[in-house]
């Protein structure tokens, strides 16, 4: 499977995981949050491009000192994009690299606890940027309501408390946004961790 | 095919709203508590509702005995004697509107407190003739749908359901609602969406340059051309709770130009960046 990645994602795991068990275990990262952890597997044989373009992400410690911007309690927890000078009137978002290619079709479903890319409009413009799903987003699953669904790669084995916790928080307008925690929720790190199981 | 009677005719200070897909049910209490908000709320100030299917998630019958049904029918008597002009039109999910009168079934009286239109129906806008519709009629690309449309349409599976007890049918309809549910799950885009050679033959038919409709849950205006003219295609929003969706179009005449503006929340929540 790992012919199909990118050189850096295949690398990532190689460097993390003992050899013997590099085909058998998917990659698991640690997400540090301002209010707790969050540990999630990732599924590179369903979504190689997206496992491997947070990888990459990751290891390059771009996600650190990222906000969750967008927090709609009954929906999703969103993140990985902006900083918090959103906090400060401006947009706050740090500069990515090109988009990636959908993956939405790979049977992965928009349930709570599992993870996905975010994107605009278009179906093949997802950079950096991520959502946890808080309750089970049949509507997000491909073809969705636009004909393209948002790509499913990971899902939180670990943590679903602090996902709780961050979805519990309370929003509202913060300049030129909607849905955001009135008191930033940070994205400290995010590290390729030993997987538990 | 298309219902041209009664006239609706909108004219001078003339205010119309339209909403369809709440998809109101038992279940979902607080968004019918939103919605007949809502309506309340904007009826107050137009002349004419136009409600375009699927205000409920599924009609047993006139005599239903659902709390949020007969909440909703409350709030639509209630407008319609207010003095605006209530129209109502059945869409796939509530299309046992009005039927336990053929059956002698009896029930909520729907002609005696507002008129229920044909889908489609051409209605008159001041000016334009526009073309209004549920929008399931259009989705011609899913035959096995447009198969069973055309049974449940027909006279005699009607009469066979409203025979059944209505314990018995709201047991059926139940059964119906998840195979739907099902189906919508590996159905492709496409099949769920309208077919364009279909609702553009409509409406070179009718010689209008506007349609209105709901069903397909893709919110937008449409803008094209067509035989050198622009076309306009309204799809109302679906209500939703959580994330919240749902809300109307108002369609108004002020200095010789008719306005159309959307109210409420008709983005569908997506994750966007």
């Amino acid at each position: 499977m790992f012919r199909k990645l990118p050189l850096i994602g295949a690398l990532l795991f190689a460097l993390a995981l003992p050899d013997d068990a590099v085909a058998q275990v998917n990659p698991q990262v640690l997400i540090k949050t301002s209010m707790g952890e969050i540990t999630l597997e990732l599924y590179p044989e369903k979504a190689p491009k997206s496992v491997a373009n947070f990888l990459q992400y990751a290891s390059e410690g771009f996600y650190s000192g990222t906000i969750f911007h967008r927090v709609i309690g009954n929906f999703m927890i969103q993140g990985g994009g902006h900083t918090k000078e959103v906090y400060s009137g401006g947009a706050g978002k740090k500069n990515t690299r090109p988009p990636i290619d959908i993956e939405s079709k790979n049977g992965l479903k928009n349930d709570a606890g599992w993870v996905a890319m975010a994107r605009t409009n278009q179906p093949n413009s997802a950079t950096s940027q991520f959502f946890i799903n808080t309750v089970d987003n049949a509507n997000l699953n491909y073809p969705s309501f636009d004909g393209n669904g948002y790509t499913v790669f990971g899902k939180v084995i670990d943590g679903m408390k602090t996902v709780n916790a961050i979805r519990a928080v309370k929003t509202g307008n913060v300049g030129m946004f909607q849905d955001v925690p009135l008191e930033p929720v940070t994205i400290d790190s995010v590290t390729l961790v030993k997987p538990k199981s | 095919m298309v219902n041209r009677a009664p006239s609706v005719s909108l004219t001078n200070d003339d205010r119309a709203l339209f909403c369809s897909d709440i998809h109101l049910h038992a279940a979902e209490p607080l968004l019918a508590e939103r919605f007949l908000s809502e309506l309340k709320l904007h009826s107050a100030s137009v002349s004419h509702l136009f409600l375009l299917g699927d205000i409920f998630e599924a009609w047993i019958g006139d005599d239903t005995t659902d709390p949020v049904s007969l909440e909703t029918l409350r709030v639509l008597v209630q407008i319609a004697r207010s003095g605006v002009a209530l129209f109502v039109m059945r869409g796939n999910r509530d299309f046992l509107i009005d039927e336990n009168k053929h059956h002698g079934v009896p029930g909520f009286d729907w002609q005696n407190h507002l008129v229920l239109l044909d889908d489609p129906s051409v209605v008159q806008l001041w000016n334009e003739r526009v073309l209004i519709g549920h929008g399931d009629l259009y989705c011609s690309d899913d035959t096995a749908y447009q198969h069973f449309r055309s049974l449940r349409n027909s006279v005699a599976w009607r009469a066979e359901f409203m025979a059944r007890p209505l314990a018995v049918r709201d047991s059926l309809t139940r059964h119906m609602r998840e195979q739907s549910e099902r189906e919508k799950t590996v159905k492709s885009s496409y099949l769920v969406d309208v077919n364009q050679q279909t609702l553009e033959a409509d409406m070179l038919r009718e010689e209008v340059r506007t349609l209105i409709h709901g069903h397909t849950h893709r919110p937008a205006h449409h803008q094209w051309s067509l035989a050198d003219q622009e076309m306009h295609r309204w799809v109302l929003p679906d209500w939703q709770s959580s994330p919240r969706r749902g809300g109307f179009l108002r369609v108004s005449r002020t200095a010789s130009v008719t306005e159309y503006q959307r109210i409420g929340d008709w983005d569908q929540a997506n994750p966007s960046t």
